[in-house]
């Protein structure tokens, strides 16, 4: 069948939030609010005696002065 | 108002369609889509000759300044080292000027060997390796057509890059297999010395459920957060894990590339060894044709992929997400999570994930390591600060 005929087409938009609601998918889990650690500067996070996150947030520094290289994103490959 | 669309950066060219293994779990060879079957094995020079083209065209229609030029398959290798490097360089000569080409082949590594790598290196074309972990029993799945493990070659390719072309080594990306233990399959994989690794949710959807998953959280996510700890707490940083990295990213309000989390736009697109494009290949697994779009190099540019239904729902951010997802209040760092585990056969793909309960769990994990960390420090440095102004300092200059 060609994909055009169905009707779960690639885009979502014949989806369960359709009239078909009381199927639709609840999520799971602790559906809590997380800590907002947005709250965090990356300046304030530089002082953290953590050597692994201060090479993380190096790269996050150098990623946010080049945004229009950021190109890592693709699951299946590197 | 005009539609904005995030132009392509990430263009998969599957220079070959074909793979000589036959991985129990392949989401290409193993799924419910077999249109690889009607493909040339093989792309041809014409296809290679346009698909450049078209990148070229649309890095030049778009102003990029940089762009990831991917080498798939299949097993990519199958099309020889040489026909890599050739269209690489093409690549790279169409290309605007001013515009960096990153050129990476993902392989099994079973066909890496010195030469190969050797041409590689030469066209500036990085590797990166598929494999599930670093002992023979975590890859049990991955073996050639006659049933025989692929581990011995793979492993064998896998230790030459290391040991020969670290700069070539682009990093591993492994499946993961809950049946093993977590930790330990990390901690193989460190033996391979990769500068990076990735840790890959098995595909799978709510109507095809993933191996193992109870809908509970803890399989997958629970695996998942003990490798974040074994990571987390090793003092350095060991190698860079994706999934990791790009969580404490989006955490912290930042920017994230990875399609497994987040709500940026995704900038992927496919050309087949036919010339055909597609979205990405990863949708076979909901369906036959998902990843279709009708459109080809040869007669069409990628700004009509643009425009295909498919690639906008997957730039629309929160707007694409089902109304529970874009309720929850994780939504900004699961983004929905992976496109493809959203599936369900009848309802499409506005669904919270398949993995919603895991990425819960992984997520308020690392926000909860990420906090911890940053509150110990910030009371420490309260607590030095307290004491220094009601202590007075030694001569010799610390605290008696």
């Amino acid at each position: 069948m060609d994909s055009s005929d169905r009707t779960d087409s690639a885009d979502g938009t014949e989806s369960a939030d359709g009239a078909d609601g009381a199927d639709r998918v609840e999520p799971t889990g602790d559906l809590s609010a997380l800590p907002d650690l947005t709250e965090l500067s990356l300046a304030e996070l530089a002082t953290v005696q953590h050597p692994l996150l201060q090479e993380v947030l190096a790269d996050l520094r150098e990623r946010a002065r080049r945004p229009s290289e950021m190109l890592w994103g693709w699951a299946n490959s590197f | 108002m005009a539609e904005q669309h995030a132009p392509f950066r990430q263009f998969i060219v599957k220079v070959h369609g074909r793979c000589n293994l036959a991985c129990r779990y392949c989401y290409l060879y193993e799924g419910p889509d077999d249109t690889w079957r009607g493909r040339p094995a093989a792309a041809p020079p014409e296809v290679l000759d346009r698909t450049a083209s078209r990148i070229a065209e649309h890095a030049r229609a778009h102003g990029l300044t940089a762009l990831s030029l991917i080498l798939h398959g299949g097993e990519p290798l199958l099309a020889g080292a040489e026909t890599l490097g050739r269209f690489t360089a093409l690549v790279r000569d169409r290309a605007p000027a001013g515009c960096t080409v990153r050129a990476v082949v993902q392989t099994n590594a079973t066909l890496l060997t010195e030469p190969r790598l050797a041409i590689l290196a030469r066209h500036r074309i990085g590797v990166g390796i598929s494999l599930d972990g670093g002992l023979p029993a975590h890859n049990a799945r991955r073996v050639d057509h006659a049933g025989r493990p692929s581990w011995p070659a793979a492993a064998r390719g896998a230790r030459l890059v290391a040991d020969r072309f670290p700069e070539s080594y682009a990093g591993i990306l492994a499946v993961v297999d809950v049946t093993q233990d977590p930790v330990q399959t990390y901690e193989s994989l460190l033996a391979l010395r990769p500068p990076a690794l990735d840790l890959l949710l098995p595909h799978g959807n709510w109507s095809e459920p993933p191996p193992h998953w109870d809908g509970t959280g803890t399989v997958y996510g629970g695996w998942l957060c003990t490798v974040f700890d074994r990571w987390w707490k090793a003092g350095r940083r060991e190698t860079r894990v994706r999934l990791f990295e790009e969580c404490i990213a989006l955490l912290l309000g930042l920017p994230a590339i990875t399609e497994a989390l987040g709500l940026q736009p995704f900038d992927a697109v496919v050309v087949e060894t036919d010339g055909a494009i597609e979205q990405v290949d990863s949708l076979k697994s909901a369906y036959e044709g998902a990843a279709r779009t009708g459109l080809d190099v040869f007669r069409h540019g990628f700004d009509e992929a643009l425009r295909h239904p498919g690639v906008r729902a997957r730039q629309a951010g929160a707007t694409a997400l089902a109304e529970q997802c874009r309720a929850c209040p994780l939504v900004s760092v699961c983004g929905g999570g992976h496109y493809v585990h959203r599936y369900r056969a009848g309802h499409g793909f506005r669904n919270p994930s398949v993995y919603c309960a895991d990425l819960q769990r992984f997520i308020r994990h690392v926000a909860t390591r990420l906090g911890a960390t940053a509150s110990a420090t910030t009371a420490t440095s309260a607590m030095a600060t307290a004491v220094a102004a009601v202590v007075p300092s030694s001569p010799e200059g610390g605290i008696p």
